[in-house]
């Protein structure tokens, strides 16, 4: 006979996925037009994958950051609730602005109050060269956060200006930086990894693990990658420059 | 006669449990000859709040009391009720007796023991204000608590409530609503509660008559509310519930309940979870096909595991609404904001 454990629905958090993405100068023309296409097109996945979730709903923030850092999303917004957002690349690389941002929200009273409760976060991290401002305090501040130490992140090296040892420290390892050679790889590594990280991050049964967050973001990381690999072999790649910007 | 069964079941919120607090909810159930009765209160969880477990298990226990003196002074009641303008004034008058019995007992109680130094030294220093109140003997808020119960008779059935939580009814036709409106004043950790000035005039009602009279009547405090992420899911909830008594029997039913209960706060609010109500089994086993399907059309059930290793902190702890109004002191009321690093995922 079916007892409650069989008919009451599973109750459900919210697992906010955050993009951080840089905004500077050097981004401009196809690298910002990339990643403005390519969170279009993953918003309707990622709100399948919220709406089949018992576990998780899935909340949407991005942060843009060059001269300075602002939020695209003044609060979390569902992925059908985001609005298409065209980007306008100019300005230095203010990661440490990035960082204090980052360091506020990721709070109770903040981005993550919800009645219900928050999972850790997922944070994707998008830049193409070095940081221009005192980051080192920024980030130094933001990894006392236990939000932020707690969450995924994966970091993605655009281009070959990118510091990657400052990705690296943010992310927490250099296996979580990942090389973007040019915008067709961008566009799948954005889908590929949103979808990834929010699938495995809105799953109780995976997120209460005891893993260190950097050794599953370190996982999570490979599969994107192997992912990316795998669908642009499929595809046709015979007229791509490996550097098409 | 429809036969009437109600229940009641409170467990700890997790979040209680792994910092050592004691449940701060209370509920209550009683059956009578000619009438059913079902409670639920929530302490309020802020540490400020000194005694909110006694001042829950207090609310309830005057409900009770007052609902029983209520009904049997109460002649030709069906009839009174059913005029709009008398039974606004009747419940009126229940729910003023309900807020000066509440005041009595904590008067009371309060007399009998005093606050601790011990007592006092639990509140945090950024509600230093809270000390000197009590300290100069306004002790209310100690005790502070919502409340929400139901009645249900032959005739007609009625409840009340003040502050966060839930009354939900399923009636002979599966349908499911929540009778009691929402108070705007109720909005995320804040609620209206039994200990403020205009608690007598906080109340919202609900009154069904003979031909509306329920299969089901649920309340829940807020830690149940909030494990659900929307109103439809919660309804969903309670749907479940009621089939799982149905097919299982009430008995049955209440003991699954009991066991659910632990798992929900722990994945779920981590607050404390109180759920009673009112059951006429004939008439909801008569419309439990509709509420089956309509849980079947919900989003589909998967089987979970509970998490593990949650940590909760105090800091989305209820608090009283009057309380975050703004106040006109020498003291600060809540010191500078500490690191938001502090907090815990």
């Amino acid at each position: 006979m079916p007892g409650l454990d069989d008919y009451a629905p599973a109750v459900r958090k919210v697992m906010t996925l955050f993009y951080v993405i840089d905004t500077s100068g050097s981004m401009q023309g196809s690298k910002i037009g990339q990643v403005e296409s390519a969170l279009e097109e993953v918003m309707q996945t990622l709100q399948e994958i919220s709406d089949e979730s018992d576990d998780a709903e899935i909340k949407i923030a991005v942060l843009e950051f060059s001269t300075g850092a602002s939020w695209v999303t003044p609060e979390p917004v569902s992925p059908e609730g985001y609005r298409f957002k065209t980007f306008e690349a100019c300005g230095v690389t203010d990661l440490g602005a990035a960082c204090k941002e980052l360091d506020k929200k990721l709070s109770r009273n903040e981005f993550l109050q919800t009645a219900a409760g928050a999972y850790p976060p997922v944070i994707l991290l998008f830049s193409d060269g070095g940081p221009t401002d005192n980051w080192e305090s920024g980030l130094d501040a933001l990894k006392k956060n236990n939000w932020f130490k707690r969450s995924i992140k994966i970091a993605f090296a655009i281009g070959d200006d990118c510091d990657k040892d400052v990705l690296a420290r943010f992310s927490g390892s250099s296996e979580t930086v990942l090389d973007v050679k040019n915008k067709d790889q961008l566009r799948l590594m954005i889908e590929k990894a949103s979808v990834i990280t929010s699938v495995f991050a809105s799953h109780s049964s995976t997120v209460d693990s005891d893993t260190d967050p950097v050794e599953i973001s370190k996982k999570l990381a490979e599969d994107v990658q192997t992912q990316t690999n795998d669908a642009l072999s499929d595809a046709n790649t015979a007229d791509w420059d490996e550097a098409d910007w | 006669m429809e036969k009437l069964t109600s229940f009641a079941q409170t467990r700890v919120g997790a979040s209680h449990l792994s910092r050592d607090i004691v449940c701060q909810d209370s509920s209550l159930c009683e059956d009578h000859e000619s009438y059913s009765f079902a409670a639920a209160a929530d302490g309020h969880g802020s540490p400020c709040y000194l005694r909110t477990e006694r001042g829950s298990k207090f609310a309830v226990e005057c409900a009770a009391e007052c609902v029983a003196e209520f009904l049997d002074s109460l002649e030709d009641a069906a009839e009174v009720l059913a005029d709009e303008r008398q039974r606004q004034q009747l419940f009126n008058q229940l729910w003023r007796s309900i807020i000066a019995r509440w005041h009595e007992r904590t008067k009371k109680d309060f007399a009998a023991e005093p606050f601790t130094e011990e007592e006092l030294d639990r509140i945090p220093d950024k509600f230093m204000h809270y000390r000197l109140k009590y300290a100069q003997g306004d002790y209310i808020s100690a005790y502070g608590t919502t409340l929400l119960f139901a009645a249900v008779t032959d005739d007609y059935a009625f409840g009340a409530q003040i502050g966060d939580g839930k009354c939900v009814v399923i009636d002979g036709d599966s349908n499911v609503t929540a009778p009691i409106p929402e108070d705007p004043r109720c909005y995320e950790n804040v609620t209206t509660s039994m200990c403020q000035d205009d608690a007598a005039l906080s109340a919202r009602f609900f009154y069904l008559n003979k031909g509306m009279l329920p299969a089901a009547v649920f309340l829940c405090t807020d830690g149940v509310e909030n494990s659900y992420w929307n109103e439809e899911q919660l309804f969903g909830f309670f749907r479940g519930l009621a089939l799982t008594m149905v097919e299982n029997g009430m008995e049955e039913g209440v003991r699954q309940l009991g066991e659910f209960l632990p798992a929900m706060t722990k994945k779920g609010s981590g607050d404390d979870v109180s759920c009673s109500g009112i059951i006429a089994m004939s008439k909801l086993s008569s419309c439990s096909d509709g509420i089956r399907e309509d849980l079947a059309a919900a989003a589909p059930v998967v089987d979970e595991p509970v998490p593990e290793n949650i940590v909760y902190d105090d800091e989305a702890s209820q608090q009283v609404v009057t309380d975050v109004m703004p106040v006109e002191t020498d003291t600060p009321v809540e010191a500078p904001d500490e690191p938001e690093s502090g907090e815990q995922p």
